[in-house]
């Protein structure tokens, strides 16, 4: 039998991992402290956590804690405080800890955009409001959370598929990415 | 050099070709020279060549005769740059591809040159082989004598195995209005669309923008169409639209999808992209593509469309013959004709028609009319060296350019499922019914004056939005004097010994089509198949509708009674390359990661995929490695990672109600800190799954599920939530990822645990078979469950998935060896534990693998419950899950027949599912699938693998601790 771990890139080392193009940084985020699955209803959740509601792929992550809808009655809420899960709990909601089951990938640069774009036909630019609208994505065939950074997007990719798309982001953006390589010409 | 034209020459100024930038290249050998700016074709033709291929079927030779994606012959084998950046195309259309330094080009069906093919022979034997001789020639003694020599034969291009494509990238664009197509309708939609506020993409396929305005006169908003052309695609691209030239629509599919092929023309393929582009509207504006004239020998090279000399003089500079006579049924080729007589070749017109309009005069200007006349045949041996007239005047031409009529480039309107409706007046097949969501304008939909496709791309463009302008605010044409477009097809009577060509780059010629009517393949579809007319890759765009007239002509129907085939995609060829983007390697079908693979890496795992998941097989590359695994488990203590085991929470009020459903055992029964076994059926009572089920709470159990079917056992359970249970009480939360699982396993094991743990409480009182607790590890939260999957005293530790390499480490520090998945596969054969989908499969119930209890005592609902009941599921004779000893030390392959004997005849009476030589019990087992197995034990068995025959004894799906003692060791 072939030894398939060497067709295989190993688990990148997730604190040193970097890739970086003309317009474009892709790192590991720092890990919040507690992640959490939390089911039922969505504004009783937000309430719970103190959150302002929960957001979809064009909203942008607020300073502090916050919530992406993964479907219409769940969402992963991600808190600075390892004790966010107990508060929950306590306040009668349906919570599994999750903290260790995603990694959290930041996209930055002006090529960001682009560079999403080779992998979802999920529509940015659209500025329709769709309150129920999933964060889940398909990004090169792999589902991952999206919510928009100031200069950017965070991608939540569970643990066991994140090397699948590092590798994704690092060979595809390595064929030519952003706004310049794709500029209109005449 | 039979290739040398006389005529063809180069123009000394105009063009959109770099006289500064000389490109040097060479063709079938022959080195040449052309300029940046040409594509392959142009550069040939300004080279003198009129021969550049071979046909496919009769080797005859072939020139070229379009301009563009149209081109029938003109395809050629390509290779370009060096290393890595080295690419080679085996079948490059010469009109698309741009000239680059260094190419070198090759005719594709030529044996030996375009002008000199050994092969040529074998057009003196056509009588002999019209369509489809092969079924009926090569018959004797059989095909098969034949088939590899016709194959070589066949074919377009030959591929290099060692050239390798260069990885092409897929982009999605979401746009309000995508434009294809930027000749005058395309530019006017693209603006009256961003003047109404919409995000507007606008394709070209060609290199530059403009469309017909780059050859053809005319005259917008006051300045020359090619000026109007720079100056609007500058006003687009200022306003924000996306404006793609080279590139390609090859498709449309449901809800305004259309593939766009764009390419980049870079060596190695760099630059290319493929497009999904999901438009709100989309505005064809594709133009026309010119039909050619049917008459005998129509494929000499120097036969040449009108509007393709045409581009070639106005675009490239290259006036493609000195003596040109121009053939015609309409006006549209009288520009060509005045155009050639001001670059100074002599031209002779002749019209089909007995009046020439006063358009098409001013054109022209003052060159020779032979009016009323139509072609009759191309005269020269290999290529033109003159024609003969229907009134028998014979011309001397080295260019022959032939105009037929347009037919307007509907094809993604057809893709949309719109159907086409034959225009008599047009001699077109236009778009009929309007699809939702597509507007066809211009030449596309018929309409090729200047100032009407400006107006009909304005409207287009303008779609229902109110905010855009009314269509007279759009651009303007000065109309010139109406021009006739339309001409009707001319079938000829051809002579005994004429050969009249329809689709050049399949040889198919009238008598082909005259031959399928005989034979009753008068259906386009079958004519089509019949004769392969239209089924090569330039998909017909010149023979289509030619065809049709011929075949018309000869059932006597009309050419809307005959109909047309199906236009499908793609509009043109598009490399593999593009299609599969960069899903290649490692990002075709990526697996998921354990969280301590680096560690399993470094205690020298050998790894395959199991179930789209990378994990140790063995440790160690000892021939012996698996099988002192299985020898450490049975005799001392090994630890496995279990970590991709399901681990979904199912939890809420009605938690335990949800899992009495989906689950085959009862669930609800289990004790907070218990575990239990439980088989998942789907609704045809089929095994889905199987696993343990731990009650963490009376609220919360944890499905460990089967690592391969945690998607699917995730999705069967939200299914079932979601209909049949109130969704506010229970909720599935696939907690898999989270956490990381090893599995201790063996006579040590308990010892390892608590070392690890540093703790007593292990006791079997505290935790016995099947009970979980709670537990700390380094500072995280653990649960320490006795679960065991091969057999022996075990105990599965979970923790938070970033303690994976501690836990492993931990154990491994206490003693435990490695243990691989091979391994771990053999020890659960010898217990008989089954693999759900590995020993089951989609016909296998729970009664069928000895777990038919609940199905005989349970009353209340459960999934597939109805299903176990049916006239299937208690037919006797159903194949059961049994063991088999298998005599001697070969294993017996797994797919392996049991056979029997019965009135005569042989039988399989069941399969082989696994299989393994035990190396605890040093023999060969087996489980297999065997009709009332589980009356048979005892019984001897025959296998059978592909002729090797296996004998084993058939007994209970158990070959170790029947008693299950070692549990407790």
């Amino acid at each position: 039998m072939r030894d398939r771990g060497l067709f295989w890139s190993p688990v990148p080392d997730w604190a040193s991992a970097r890739i970086e193009r003309a317009g474009l940084v892709v790192r590991p985020a720092s890990a919040p402290a507690a992640l959490h699955l939390a089911s039922g209803d969505l504004a009783a959740i937000a309430t719970a956590f103190r959150l302002e509601g929960t957001l979809g792929p064009r909203d942008p992550i607020p300073d502090g804690d916050y919530a992406l809808r993964l479907a219409p009655d769940r969402c992963l809420v991600v808190s600075g405080a390892a004790t966010a899960g107990a508060a929950g709990a306590a306040a009668g909601l349906h919570l599994s800890e999750v903290t260790d089951g995603y990694l959290l990938i930041d996209v930055t640069g002006k090529a960001a955009r682009d560079l999403l774009a080779q992998g979802t036909s999920y529509d940015f630019s659209d500025a329709t409001v769709r309150p129920a609208e999933s964060a889940n994505l398909l990004i090169g065939r792999l589902r991952v959370a999206v919510a928009r950074t100031g200069e950017g997007f965070r991608l939540h990719v569970e643990r066991p598929t994140a090397t699948a798309l590092w590798t994704w982001l690092d060979e595809v953006s390595a064929l030519g990415v952003g706004a310049e390589r794709h500029s209109s010409r005449a | 050099m039979s290739g040398t034209g006389r005529g063809a020459i180069r123009l000394d100024e105009g063009g959109e070709i770099d006289r500064g930038r000389p490109i040097s290249f060479r063709f079938d050998g022959m080195p040449l020279q052309g300029y940046a700016g040409d594509t392959i074709a142009s550069a040939l033709l300004a080279n003198g060549l009129r021969t550049v291929a071979r046909s496919f079927k009769y080797h005859r030779p072939r020139g070229i005769l379009g301009y563009g994606v149209e081109e029938p012959s003109a395809i050629l084998d390509l290779r370009v740059g060096e290393g890595p950046a080295a690419r080679h195309d085996p079948n490059a259309r010469a009109t698309i591809e741009p000239l680059l330094e260094g190419m070198v080009l090759k005719a594709v069906h030529a044996a030996g040159t375009a002008a000199r093919d050994r092969l040529a022979v074998l057009d003196r034997f056509h009588r002999f082989i019209p369509s489809a001789f092969y079924y009926k020639t090569f018959i004797w003694p059989s095909w098969h004598a034949y088939e590899a020599r016709i194959r070589a034969m066949a074919g377009l291009g030959r591929i290099d195995p060692d050239a390798r494509a260069g990885v092409v990238p897929h982009r999605f664009a979401n746009v309000d209005l995508l434009v294809v197509g930027s000749g005058p309708a395309g530019l006017a939609a693209a603006l009256a669309g961003l003047a109404g506020g919409r995000t507007v993409m606008l394709i070209e396929q060609d290199a530059r923008i403009g469309g017909s305005l780059r050859m053809r006169a005319g005259v917008i908003d006051g300045r020359p169409g090619a000026a109007w052309a720079e100056e609007t695609v500058r006003k687009l691209v200022d306003g924000g639209a996306a404006v793609r030239t080279s590139a390609t629509a090859i498709a449309l599919y449901d809800h305004n999808l259309v593939a766009v092929h764009e390419r980049g023309h870079a060596p190695g393929g760099a630059g290319d992209c493929l497009w999904r582009v999901r438009a709100r509207e989309i505005v064809l504006a594709a133009g026309a593509i010119e039909r050619p004239l049917l008459f005998a020998d129509n494929d000499r090279p120097g036969v040449m469309l009108a509007s393709a000399a045409l581009a070639y003089l106005r675009r490239k500079a290259v006036r493609a013959g000195g003596k040109i006579v121009v053939a015609t049924a309409s006006d549209a080729a009288y520009e060509l004709a005045g155009a050639m007589a001001a670059a100074g070749a002599e031209v002779v017109v002749a019209d089909a028609r007995k009046t020439v309009t006063d358009g098409a005069r001013a054109l022209a200007g003052d060159v020779t009319v032979h009016a009323g006349e139509r072609i009759r045949r191309a005269l020269g041996r290999s290529e033109v060296a003159g024609v003969e007239l229907t009134g028998g005047t014979r011309i001397d031409a080295d260019l022959l350019a032939v105009s037929g009529g347009f037919s307007p480039a509907i094809h993604l309107y057809a893709h949309a499922k719109g159907r086409p409706r034959w225009d008599g007046s047009l001699g077109a097949f236009v778009p009929g019914e309007p699809v939702p969501g597509l507007r066809v304008a211009g030449a596309a939909a018929g309409r090729f004056a200047l100032a009407d496709a400006l107006e009909d791309g304005t409207r287009a463009g303008r779609g229902s939005g109110e905010a855009a302008p009314a269509p007279s605010a759009g651009p303007r044409a000065v109309a010139a004097a109406a021009l006739q477009h339309a001409a009707p097809i001319a079938v000829p009577e051809a002579a005994a010994r004429d050969r009249v060509f329809v689709d050049l780059q399949n040889d198919v010629i009238t008598k082909d089509i005259a031959l399928a009517a005989r034979e009753s393949f008068k259906a386009v579809e079958h004519l089509k198949r019949y004769t392969t007319l239209g089924m090569a890759t330039d998909q017909g765009k010149t023979s289509n509708v030619n065809g049709l007239a011929v075949l018309a002509s000869i059932t006597g129907r009309s050419i809307a009674e005959t109909g047309v085939t199906t236009f499908r995609p793609p509009y043109a060829p598009v490399p593999f390359a593009a299609i599969i983007g960069p899903a290649l390697g490692e990002l075709d079908a990526p697996v998921r990661r354990l969280p301590a693979e680096n560690e399993h890496r470094a205690e020298q795992a050998v790894f395959d995929e199991y179930g789209g998941i990378l994990r140790p097989a063995w440790y160690g590359s000892g021939p012996d490695a698996i099988a002192s695994e299985c020898r450490a488990a049975r005799t001392a203590v090994t630890v496995f990672d279990a970590s991709p085991l399901g681990k979904v929470e199912v939890v809420g009020p009605d938690a335990a109600a949800l899992l009495d459903f989906v689950f085959y055992t009862r669930m609800s029964t289990l004790k907070p800190g218990r575990l239990r076994y439980g088989l998942m059926l789907s609704e045809g009572g089929v095994v889905f799954d199987d696993g343990v089920v731990l009650r963490l709470a009376p609220d919360r159990f944890v499905v460990s599920c089967s690592s391969s079917h945690v998607p699917a056992v995730v999705g069967l359970l939200e299914e079932w939530r979601q209909d049949r249970f109130d969704i506010a009480r229970v909720f599935v939360h696939d907690t898999t990822g989270h956490w990381a699982t090893m599995a201790i396993a063996g006579p040590g094991s308990r010892a390892v645990v608590a070392a690890i743990f540093g703790e007593s409480g292990l006791d079997d009182v505290n935790l016995p078979h099947m009970a979980m607790r709670e537990a700390r590890f380094e500072d995280g939260p653990a649960r320490i469950s006795r679960v065991s999957f091969v057999g022996e005293r075990s105990y599965e530790i979970s923790v938070p998935a970033g303690r994976a390499v501690a836990l492993w480490r931990a154990a491994r520090k206490a003693g435990a060896v490695p243990l691989g998945v091979e391994a771990l596969s053999i020890l659960r054969l010898e217990k008989g534990f089954i693999m759900v989908g590995v020993d089951t499969d989609g016909e296998t119930m729970p009664h069928d693998i000895g777990m038919g209890r609940a199905r005989d005592t349970r009353t209340d609902a459960y999934a597939g419950d109805r299903s176990l009941f049916t006239a299937e599921a208690r037919k006797p004779h159903r194949k059961q899950l049994v063991g088999i000893a298998i005599e001697g030390a070969a294993r017996v392959p797994v797919g392996a027949h049991a056979v029997v004997r019965e009135d005569g005849r042989r039988r399989s009476i069941g399969f082989v599912t696994s299989s393994a030589i035990s190396p605890t019990l040093g023999s060969s087992i087996a489980l297999a699938r065997i009709e009332d197995g589980e009356r048979r034990h005892g019984e001897s068995v025959t296998f059978d693998h592909l002729g090797r025959i296996f004998t084993g004894r058939i007994v209970a799906p158990c070959f170790y601790d029947q008693k299950g003692e070692r549990l407790h060791a």
